[in-house]
């Protein structure tokens, strides 16, 4: 059998950068400190368009904002950047990540979401969606 | 090529992070910037350059004209333009977990890659239990005959959650791929060893090779190696070459 090496190497010391080489959407302090300020943007009406009355678009509302929250906790991402059309691959979320978001999920709104269910996820809206089913059972 | 970087070990100024950064296109900066962690960043950063430096290697197009693209399922690929008959396959999996980030890419053949590692778990038969659904009957006795040995339980969990990570990566499927369709194993027995086999949906696929590496702090990485033919579909096009003898051929 082919034998394949593996490189083990430290990241080299990168040269001075330019002065204008500095990205400007960086900001705030590093060393394991947030990087990054990013304006909160909470979308409503994607949230609530399926749902008739007002006491019910409440609801359909908070179950997205925490699924959204919970996500953003499991990837350890920026709740801004969780949106309901955002899709778990867009967030860098591999199988590991979407099982252990289903289990959060699942603990968090006490329902249980089918192996065949939690396998097809592939969005935001899609694991909300799929919870709110369960709720209504 | 098989690349693996220690990113603890990388600790950046500031400006020096900005630079690199700035290397890469502006969507992908808002993709390593949502990361709140800067622990997190650094892995992406390093994931990110890293393809874009296998990319000058083997091709030695400019840094700024690199463009990655990826499938509706998230797998990145490279441009077919950038194909050529001696490379026809060029094709990549990338992986970070902990301190690492790797990369392996093959010019023929389909390769992914997985790390798996300790996300710091107290009771790894309770964490572990969670997960059955995900192995076969096979698999999870393999898993629990490390016994009550919590540490030899997470390193089993890890090596076949990285094993059939590999295979999914390799193919292109990212999620949404039912786990237990994918059954390893060890022909001699031994759930230690290195080259396990695949089953896939029961059949026994000799034209899949796989390699199990064991870093230091608990880390475990599975590189998986197959034919072009099982890419699926969204990642089939943008490959050369398909219909390649690989019966049991040995890579």
């Amino acid at each position: 059998m082919a034998s394949t090496s593996v490189i083990s190497a430290t990241v080299p010391q990168l040269a001075s950068p330019p002065n204008n080489a500095l990205a400007a959407n960086v900001t705030g302090r590093y060393n394991g400190l947030k990087c990054c300020q990013l304006p909160q943007r909470i979308n409503l009406r994607s949230s609530t368009k399926n749902c008739p009355s007002r006491a019910v678009r409440i609801i359909c509302q908070s179950t997205i904002q925490q699924v959204q929250d919970i996500i953003a906790t499991q990837l350890s991402v920026d709740p801004s950047t969780v949106q309901p059309e955002t899709k778990f691959s867009e967030l860098g979320a591999d199988s590991l990540d979407t099982v252990e978001i289903v289990m959060s999920l699942e603990e968090k709104f006490g329902v249980s979401i089918g192996e065949q269910d939690a396998e097809n996820i592939s969005s935001v809206k899609q694991v909300a969606d799929l919870i709110e089913k369960q709720r209504s059972i | 090529m098989r690349w693996l970087l220690n990113s603890r070990t990388w600790s950046p100024s500031s400006s020096q992070f900005s630079y690199c950064l700035s290397l890469l296109p502006t969507p992908q900066q808002d993709e390593i910037i949502r990361f709140v962690k800067f622990e997190d960043q650094k892995r992406y950063i390093l994931s990110r350059l890293m393809q874009q430096m296998l990319i000058h290697v083997v091709f030695n197009i400019p840094y700024k004209e690199i463009v990655i693209s990826r499938t509706k399922e998230g797998k990145p690929y490279v441009e077919p333009c950038y194909l050529n008959a001696s490379a026809p396959n060029v094709n990549f999996s990338v992986s970070h977990h902990g301190d690492y980030v790797a990369l392996a890419s093959e010019t023929l053949c389909l390769v992914g890659l997985d790390i798996m590692g300790d996300e710091g778990n107290d009771e790894p038969e309770e964490y572990i239990k969670n997960f059955r659904s995900y192995f076969t009957v096979l698999e999870w006795d393999n898993i629990n005959s490390a016994g009550q040995d919590g540490r030899q339980l997470l390193d089993q969990f890890h090596r076949y959650w990285c094993m059939k990570e590999s295979y999914i990566k390799a193919v292109g499927i990212g999620i949404g791929f039912e786990l237990r369709r994918a059954e390893f194993f060890f022909k001699d027995g031994n759930i230690w060893g290195d080259s396990p086999c695949l089953r896939l949906d029961g059949i026994e696929r000799t034209d899949w090779h796989f390699y199990l590496f064991h870093l230091r702090d608990n880390h475990w990485v599975c590189v998986s190696k197959g034919p072009p033919g099982d890419a699926i579909e969204s990642f089939k096009k943008t490959l050369h070459t398909i219909n390649q003898l690989w019966k049991g051929k040995q890579i």
